[in-house]
């Protein structure tokens, strides 16, 4: 068994996406988990789990209640105080993931707000701050979970969709940056098709939905693999492809 | 509303479907998410044939993001897991570590709390008992919010009811389970071909003692209708540890089965000669030895569009050999035939669950597509034997008994059970059979 210490953060840990591919990276040798999320209880169940299928003597796991991830302040006071002792190996951000309808949204400023900081600027804040540290030890891989819906805006989830886009953008600028600086910092971001969550289970009989088991191997074989961007499962990079290429009188003609 | 169907295919019927997202959640209990026929009923993997797992009209409590483990004692040989963890995912944890599961059924892909409310048996009921006699303690979820910590001690009258309760009780949240130690995964496992039922009798006479699982596939189609493969096997000294990988897939459902008699009797002869090769002991991983049907991932299409029944008795064991040689005679007769034809003898150890299935006796499982009024007319000529010799259906299996001879088989014990059945809680098989 691998005896080197490995940490792994989980970012918004009670995603059920998340949680599962923080079970094959336990199973692969990670012994030190820093769960964070809204929920002690909840997070401590997540912790639990892990800790039973590690079942290595060495293996250590804590929580971190973060009530606001969009609140700057005390999401630099979380990442600073979990890099005191060591930096973690891989940060999985899985924050926000909240399906508003689109319609509710547009009628409504405020919820469009909380809808793009949860969904764009939260997942950044966590990933620059986790960034900075892993850049003064040169190395380190922040993974941050988008989605299929933001490579190209759909009336359907324009609004979570272009909150996720800019995870992308950011993603590509920290790559560039660290290139820059030969510094071995990865950055990879995620995009798993439609999954079955409790978030999606109205949709079950009404659209395809993947398992969550088989996204999250899909995940953590990219990202141990160092890829950019994994799509997951892995057929919706060639959906994509076609969706992002469509021309726009085309596109705007179809209800997808 | 989604169409929801069990394992067997027969029908597919309105539910809501609300998941339960983890074991603090409290949200779904709320008379808003009542369905039409305003019960609940939770589900696991929805594995069981007939009736118990559906709910129409009604709102289904899944259980499938119930998956996390809660503790793992290897010093008091207890796990502790969320009741929708797979058998499977929970079987593979354990092995490696050295211990596994005393009881599971014939498929690993089933949910703990779906084994606990079915209370399922394996090829060792003669030395384990069911699932139930190797629940240590559960926690049941009222659909009123409360939480009972159910065991032998606590609360025991719910224990009693919840194992082999069908669902009908309350939700499973957690269970603690007792464990066997194993030295790998593998089995040492025997094959003896039997031309008829005396010889398998005798068989399983004189393994029970000597042999952990015991059980027969019987060939009831070719040959005298008799003859089958008599298995048996203990856990083996053998320390390495192989798990499978990967399983292949029945892709689609054909629109008519093709289980019929040629396919049958092709199956079949070529199944016995293939197992009757492996007379001489040999090792088996365990998998491949308890759960042979997992490796053909939907193997329910493969009955067509119509579905298929399990028929699943048992007699007690003074009228086994009759019993079982006039249900023989009559799937004969009637020109049917299954390719699963599974006979085992039950032991002497009872289940806690008030509606536990097996009893000391003879089972015999067989499946049979749906071919409408012949597969019924057949049914009512196989529940008379079963009636006659004082024996009953395994409710799990079941979506078309009647209720006089669930009455004869449970009667007694559905009088106490009733007492702990939750209000808000209902199946197609208890408005069926128990009348609420």
């Amino acid at each position: 068994m691998n005896k080197v210490a490995k940490k792994l953060v989980l970012v918004g840990a009670t995603s059920l996406i998340a949680s599962n591919c923080a079970r094959i990276w336990v199973q692969n040798g990670f012994n030190e988990v820093v769960l964070i999320g809204r929920d002690r209880k909840r997070l401590e169940n997540v912790g639990c789990d892990l800790a039973v299928r590690s079942g290595r003597d060495d293996f250590s796991c804590s929580c971190e209640v973060v009530c606001d991830g969009t609140d700057a302040e005390s999401v630099t006071e979380t990442i600073d105080n979990i890099c005191r002792d060591a930096v973690p190996d891989i940060v999985l951000i899985a924050q926000g993931s909240s399906l508003d309808m689109n319609e509710e949204l547009q009628q409504n400023l405020s919820r469009l707000k909380s809808s793009l900081l949860l969904n764009g600027i939260s997942p950044v804040l966590y990933a620059q701050g986790f960034a900075r540290h892993m850049e003064k030890k040169g190395a380190g891989h922040v993974v941050m979970i988008g989605s299929v819906a933001g490579d190209r805006g759909r009336s359907s989830n324009y609004v979570y969709g272009s909150g996720k886009s800019l995870l992308d953008t950011y993603a590509e600028g920290m790559r560039h940056y660290f290139a820059l600086k030969k510094c071995g910092v990865m950055v990879t971001v995620v995009k798993p098709g439609p999954t079955l969550t409790p978030m999606t289970a109205d949709l079950v009989g009404k659209v395809k939905l993947a398992d969550v088991k088989d996204v999250a191997k899909c995940i953590v074989r990219g990202v141990d693999c160092g890829k950019k961007t994994v799509y997951a499962p892995s057929r919706w990079r060639l959906i994509m492809f076609v969706i992002r290429n469509l021309p726009s009188f085309v596109f705007n003609r179809l209800n997808i | 509303m989604t169409l929801v169907s069990s394992w067997g295919l027969l029908k597919k019927t309105e539910h809501n479907i609300y998941p339960v997202a983890d074991r603090l959640q409290r949200q779904f209990l709320q008379s808003e998410h009542l369905g039409d026929n305003r019960t609940f009923l939770p589900r696991g993997n929805g594995r069981s044939y007939g009736d118990v797992c559906i709910n129409s009209g009604g709102t289904l409590l899944w259980t499938g993001f119930l998956d996390k483990f809660v503790d793992f004692d290897p010093q008091n040989m207890t796990v502790t897991v969320e009741s929708g963890v797979l058998l499977r995912d929970l079987q593979r944890f354990l092995v490696v570590k050295g211990f596994m599961l005393p009881v599971t059924p014939g498929t690993q892909e089933v949910s703990v709390g779906g084994a606990i409310a079915c209370d399922v048996h394996c090829k060792n009921h003669h030395m384990y008992g069911t699932f139930g006699c190797n629940v240590k303690s559960f926690k049941l979820l009222r659909t009123d919010g409360e939480l009972l910590t159910c065991s032998s001690s606590e609360n025991a009258g719910f224990f009693k009811a919840t194992i082999g309760g069908l669902g009908l009780t309350g939700l499973v949240v957690e269970a603690t389970l007792l464990l066997k130690k194993v030295a790998g995964s593998w089995i040492n496992a025997e094959n003896i071909p039997f031309a008829n039922l005396n010889e398998f009798f005798d068989l399983s006479k004189a393994s029970e003692n000597k042999y952990e699982h015991t059980v027969s596939w019987i060939d009831c189609i070719t040959g005298d209708g008799e003859r089958g493969i008599f298995m048996r096997g203990n856990n083996s000294e053998r320390r390495d540890c192989e798990l499978l990988k990967g399983s292949i897939n029945f892709p689609f459902t054909p629109p008519f089965s093709l289980v019929n008699s040629l396919s049958l009797r092709l199956f079949n002869t070529f199944y016995y000669y293939a197992q009757s090769l492996k007379s001489r002991p040999f090792w088996v991983q365990y998998e491949k030895f308890f759960y042979p049907l997992d490796h053909v991932g939907n193997w329910n299409r493969i009955y067509g569009k119509k579905g298929f029944y399990q028929y699943q008795c048992v007699v007690p064991m003074s009228a086994g050999y009759d019993a079982v040689s006039e249900i023989q005679q009559q799937i004969a007769k009637a020109n049917e035939g299954s390719f699963l034809g599974v006979l085992k003898t039950f032991g002497r150890k009872k289940s806690p669950g008030l509606l536990s299935f097996p009893v000391h006796g003879v089972t015999y499982a067989l499946d049979f597509p749906n071919r409408g009024d012949k597969t019924e007319k057949l049914f009512r000529n196989l529940d008379s034997i079963v009636r006659e010799s004082g024996g009953r259906l395994y409710l799990a299996k079941d979506a078309r008994q009647p209720k006089e001879l669930f009455e004869l088989g449970y009667g007694d014990a559905m009088n106490e059970f009733i007492k702990y059945a939750d209000p808000r809680i209902s199946s197609d098989l208890s408005r069926r059979l128990m009348g609420f």
